[in-house]
């Protein structure tokens, strides 16, 4: 029975319009707050791409000199020394005569120079035609800041009678801006010119691969058998806030770990990939376990209900209902935790992986170095070619990051339509 | 179109005494510290239809579940006395879960089917329990089932369609096409028709009576006229207590507890 005095007043009147009105307005305002988050975080996304690729794009062009290259000797010289004296001459040829000292304008070209003349030159055969040569970093930021208008603060060591043949080199055509390769065939190097994030991006991909090897199947696993096979009991529980405490752990401690156990232990070398990747394995362990666990937890217990009665084992339960419709939670799970090992640089510093990696790892146990490490180390030092390699590379890095995204969002797309 | 049949006419057919199929003695259950069962002792006939009635939470699905050991899953139940199958003790050790209940099989009180085609649904335990040979031989066992549940009409040309897309009453028929799929021994019911409609209900019925030969049916029912169409039995539980158990025409007509007539007569529940 309903007490007469109890029936509430119809949604009508004055008040109740006052008072719907506030309530819409409160949803109003919530929306704004939304739109405001949304819009801050967008912007500052945008701001980071922006100045990465306003300060990183001239890294992947490099100053070009176009030389005469004229030989005809009939021995190929031998040492370093003869092919400098040869470019020497090439350089010459193109500047009218003036009082250019050899000494100053070999230093024009980058160091490497000399190599990539003696593969021209190596079988022996006359040679007479324009050839490019890279230039040093020194001209590089010179004529960047002539022509791009970048590096506006950059002080140049370039002497008045270089400079002098600089002016002349350009006035004859002779210098172009080319296409970067060697940032991406090549390995670290003194010069900033020569040096390229091929190394660290070979290195990079194996200790992430041997990362997600070693922690996709143990923490796919662990986070079945805790989800779906553990007996709850005081072990479990305690196993369980430990796991979630292990992802909260400073990952320079997990360094500390894998330079005791992988390197001391184990004897796996210093600044391997290995070491690394296992490492790493350690510190996105428990992101994947605790995000596989979630994503476990969402299946309605209904649907093992439903395979369980009809007889299915608790595997086939598992296997035919569970994971495939928890698949997609697990692989955003690890996704977060390889976008995690991609960035991590703290770990690997106390395994060694800093070390000056010219060439690209050939095994697991050579030694290797990751991008966000050649980042850190090109980041501290202050030549101007470096700082644009330091954007350079971290345009890469992002660039990786979104790849590996989108990757995992067409395996997501693929799971999710599975029916 | 006949819209309701009576199954089994009360009377017409006076069920014979058989060896029951359960027989259930001394059942306890507990959740935690709250029991929800208090020393059920109740025998299963085979062969026919058992309706479990009472009121709300008094304890009708939780034995239920009992009966093909569903309670093993929370990890809060806890049981005391026995239950037999067959002359068997289905809570003893070395009891193979999984064999238990492919022999007993269950319709849940909520639609439960899984986030796959109809087709897959119906044809998921054959699969599992490699009953078939043949593509052909499980074409024909979904059909069947899906016929026998009175689902075939509607899903005939979208039987690659997803399950999810059914509505809750077609939901249910195809958790019924898919309990049956598997030919159970026992199939255990929980209120299977709550969610449909007349006609669905009269369909239902229509199977339950002629599965009723083959199999043993247990079914939860809060329409005492349903009780009293298709089942041969009837238990009335009261907090987790069961109060009176017998033939159905028997329970209905003269009760012998003050709760049931109570119930019966719509003063509580
Ligand atoms: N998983 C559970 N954990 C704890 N208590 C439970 C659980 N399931 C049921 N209970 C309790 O056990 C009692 C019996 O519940 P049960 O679901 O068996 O009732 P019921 O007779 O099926 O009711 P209804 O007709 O509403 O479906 C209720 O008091 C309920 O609160
Ligand atoms: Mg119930």
């Amino acid at each position: 029975m309903m007490d007469i005095d109890r029936i509430p007043a119809p949604l009508k009147g004055p008040q109740v319009t006052r008072q719907l009105a506030r309530r819409h307005r409160a949803d109003m305002r919530f929306r704004l707050y939304g739109l405001i988050s949304i819009g801050l975080a967008f912007s500052f996304i945008l701001l980071l791409m922006g100045t990465l690729i306003i300060k990183g794009w001239p890294a992947f062009i490099r100053t070009e000199i176009k030389l005469p290259v004229a030989f005809n000797s009939a021995s190929t010289p031998q040492d370093q020394e003869n092919y400098d004296r040869l470019l020497n001459q090439f350089i010459k040829k193109p500047l009218s005569e003036g009082a250019y000292d050899n000494k100053s304008l070999l230093p024009l070209l980058s160091a490497q120079s000399y190599q990539q003349l003696r593969i021209l030159l190596v079988d022996g055969n006359p040679l007479n035609k324009d050839v490019h040569f890279k230039a040093s970093s020194e001209v590089d930021t010179w004529l960047k800041t002539r022509r791009l208008n970048v590096n506006k603060h950059a002080l140049t060591s370039l002497t008045p009678p270089q400079l002098d043949a600089l002016y002349a080199l350009e006035k004859a055509g002779r210098l172009c801006f080319a296409f970067n390769h060697s940032f991406f065939t090549r390995g670290d190097s003194q010069e900033p010119e020569i040096a390229g994030i091929y190394a660290a991006l070979i290195g990079s991909l194996m200790t992430l691969s041997v990362a997600i090897v070693f922690a996709f199947p143990v923490g796919l696993g662990a986070a079945l058998y805790l989800s779906e096979f553990a007996p709850r009991n005081k072990f479990f529980e305690l196993l369980e806030i430990n796991i979630n405490n292990l992802a909260a752990i400073p990952t320079i401690i997990f360094g500390l770990l894998g330079l005791a156990f992988f390197l001391n232990i184990l004897k796996i070398p210093r600044s391997a990939s290995l070491a690394g990747g296992l490492t790493l394995g350690l510190v996105i362990l428990p992101i994947i376990i605790i995000s596989s666990k979630t994503a476990l937890k969402t299946v309605p217990m209904t649907i093992r209900f439903g395979a369980l009665a009809l007889g299915a084992s608790q595997v086939q339960t598992l296997f035919h209902h569970i994971l495939p419709l928890s698949m997609p939670g697990i692989l955003t799970g690890t996704l977060l935790g390889i976008v995690r090992a991609l960035g991590e640089s703290a770990p690997l510093l106390m395994l060694g992986m800093v070390a000056f990696i010219v060439d690209p790892p050939k095994s697991l146990l050579e030694p290797a170095t990751v991008l966000p490490i050649q980042i850190f180390v090109w980041a501290k030092n202050p030549t101007a070619g470096f700082v644009e390699n330091t954007s350079a590379a971290t345009l890469v890095l992002l660039l990786f990051l979104l790849l590996l995204n989108s990757i995992i969002v067409l395996l997501r797309r693929r799971f999710e339509r599975k029916w | 179109m006949v819209i309701y049949t009576p199954a089994c006419p009360a009377g017409t057919r006076p069920p014979k005494e058989s060896k029951p199929k359960f027989s259930v003695r001394d059942l306890d259950l507990f959740y935690g510290s709250k029991k929800a069962l208090s020393s059920v002792t109740l025998k299963i006939p085979q062969g026919q239809v058992t309706a479990l009635i009472g009121p709300s939470g008094c304890g009708k699905s939780s034995f239920l579940r009992c009966l093909n050991r569903m309670n093993d899953l929370n990890p809060l139940a806890r049981i005391a006395g026995s239950v037999f199958l067959d002359g068997d003790d289905i809570y003893a050790q070395g009891v193979d879960v999984v064999q238990l209940r492919a022999r007993v099989g269950m319709v849940f009180q909520k639609p439960n089917p899984f986030p796959k085609s109809i087709y897959d649904n119906v044809a998921y335990g054959p699969r599992i329990h490699g009953l078939t040979k043949s593509r052909h031989e499980l074409d024909a066992i979904v059909i069947d089932s899906l016929q026998k549940a009175g689902l075939y009409k509607e899903v005939s040309d979208s039987l690659e369609g997803p399950a999810l897309r059914l509505s809750g009453g077609q939901q249910q028929r195809l958790c019924i096409a898919r309990a049956i799929a598997v030919s159970p021994e026992v199939i255990l019911m929980d209120e299977p028709c709550s969610a449909l409609d007349p006609v669905a209900t009269a369909k239902v019925e229509g199977l339950i009576d002629s599965l009723r030969h083959q199999y043993t049916i247990v079914i939860v029912t809060h329409n005492m006229q349903q009780a009293g169409r298709v089942a041969q039995k009837t238990a009335f539980f009261h907090m987790g207590e069961l109060v009176e158990s017998g033939d159905t025409g028997n329970l209905f007509t003269n009760p012998k507890d003050v709760r049931t007539q109570g119930y019966l007569t719509g003063r509580f529940g």
